[in-house]
């Protein structure tokens, strides 16, 4: 039988650390823990499901680190994140999409 | 291996080291292990948000459409009948097509799992249409003899016939040149995987962009607080689409990435160029179908520039999500109120803490008090 994994917040992380999002010339702070979605769509950032698996908010990840709080179930590639159900672990820089 | 077809192949395989399509016939279905677990998630995720139509009340939208102006109306139900004719199509054909190719057993059912919802949505669009007109044959009828309509369906229906007719010279004939009623038909595994592969591409555009305009309209009736049951069924039906959107993703990405078949690595390189047509021309579509929603006159809220800007913004969304460059300038989304009527809940962290809308049907609440009343004087 295929074992059922349940992701857990983890409290072990840093939860309310501050970590630098940069994404062309805006830069804010964003709170880990909380899906990096959060403060990218007042920013006009494009999503749909917001669950992981319509793959609209995808984006590409130039530095840093991310952590999932539930596993994306779109097709992500090296170096593309799905904000909806990811945190930052790290500061991190997104790629510029402004139009 | 054989080009034959068999309901149970005996062959003592391995599925895990099966490509997705045209290898062995699927023998055993098991799900146990996959060779692509995400066809498994999906499965288990589509299971998790079945509905049925009936259980949304659609009493409403009755008197809000009789008192529709005739051009809305005709925006309204222009729409349906173009989903009706999106959902005959796919309710049936992902089974025709792909069942007699696929060799994993958790694609073989994840793709009848789709095919399975679609019929759900064909249904839904009958539970509308009786509620809101006093004959639906009238909407039906029209279908196929809608211009507008028809112009559309050969496109769509085109990539799976090619694929089906295909199919049936290979499983029957094999590989090589054959004369079948005089004609010369040339048979190979490589040109049936292009088929195969431009075949999901259109399928791919089907769910990606060609829903998108009528969305749009009944999300836009619903924002103004009109149609709003109709509404509520669409937004199912959309959650489902984004759903059958990932598997076909996954299918491209996998076949383009050589995560499957090596041979599909070199077909999505081949067929890039057919790719981005395929886009494009549904994009040209989506646009003229805006054209003849809004013949009569716009709705409030919507009009034909703004759809049309919105399928050139849709269309480069999609286009990205399988890894094509965007053919249509960068814009931001000319409809942001659309992603609430698009969104799921909020990511679910553990799934005591929150509630999810999968269990959140029939949620019209019809129970009324004489209290309720109170405020009344007659």
């Amino acid at each position: 039988m295929r074992s059922i994994t349940t992701i857990w917040p983890d409290l072990s992380s840093n939860v309310n650390k501050r970590h630098r999002i940069n994404q062309g010339r805006d830069t804010w702070a964003h709170t880990e823990g909380e899906p990096l979605l959060a403060s990218l769509t007042p920013r006009g950032h494009y999503s749909e499901c917001r669950q992981g698996y319509c793959s609209a908010c995808k984006t590409q990840l130039l530095s840093g680190e991310v952590r999932y709080l539930t596993p994306p179930m779109a097709y992500v590639r090296r170096g593309e994140i799905l904000p909806c159900c990811c945190t930052p672990l790290t500061d991190l820089v997104l790629a510029d999409i402004t139009p | 291996m054989s080009h034959h077809y068999s309901t149970f192949s005996r062959v003592n395989n391995n599925a895990l080291k099966e490509p997705m399509f045209l290898g062995n016939p699927v023998n055993v279905a098991r799900y146990d292990q996959q060779r692509h677990r995400i066809f498994e998630d999906l499965i288990e995720k589509q299971l998790s948000f079945f509905w049925r139509p009936e259980e949304v009340d659609v009493t409403q939208d009755r008197i809000d459409f009789n008192a529709l102006p005739e051009h809305e109306k005709h925006i309204f139900l222009s729409n349906l009948k173009y989903q009706t004719l999106l959902d005959s199509i796919q309710g049936r054909s992902p089974n025709v097509a792909l069942l007699p190719l696929v060799s994993l057993p958790e694609l073989e059912t994840w793709i009848e799992t789709w095919s399975f919802y679609e019929t759900i949505h064909s249904r839904s669009y009958t539970h509308i249409i009786r509620n809101i007109v006093a004959d639906p044959a009238t909407v039906f009828d029209d279908i196929v003899v809608n211009e507008e309509i028809l112009k559309r369906a050969g496109d769509i229906s085109g990539y799976y016939d090619d694929l089906i007719s295909a199919t049936q010279h290979y499983q029957q004939l094999g590989p090589g040149e054959h004369t079948i009623n005089g004609q010369t038909v040339s048979v190979s595994l490589r040109g049936l995987k292009k088929k195969l592969y431009l075949c999901l591409m259109s399928v791919n555009v089907l769910e990606a962009v060609r829903f998108y305009v009528s969305f749009a309209c009944s999300f836009a009736f619903a924002e103004r607080e009109k149609m709003e049951g109709n509404a509520k069924i669409i937004r199912l039906i959309a959650r489902d689409e984004q759903l059958h959107l990932v598997g076909t993703q996954h299918m491209l990405n996998l076949m383009a990435d050589g995560r499957d078949d090596p041979d599909m690595a070199e077909i999505a390189l081949e067929c890039h160029a057919d790719s981005i047509e395929i886009f494009r021309r549904a994009a040209e579509q989506e646009k003229a179908w805006a054209s003849y929603l809004f013949k009569d006159g716009s709705m409030m809220g919507l009009n034909q520039q703004i759809i049309e800007d919105y399928v050139e913004f849709i269309t480069n969304e999609r286009m990205a999500g399988i890894g094509l460059k965007p053919i249509f300038d960068k814009r931001t989304n000319p409809l942001p109120w659309m992603s609430k009527w698009l969104e799921s809940d909020a990511v679910q962290v553990a799934p005591q803490e929150v509630e999810v809308s999968s269990y959140l049907t029939n949620q019209i609440d019809n129970e009324i008090d004489h209290d309720d009343l109170a405020g009344f004087k007659l």
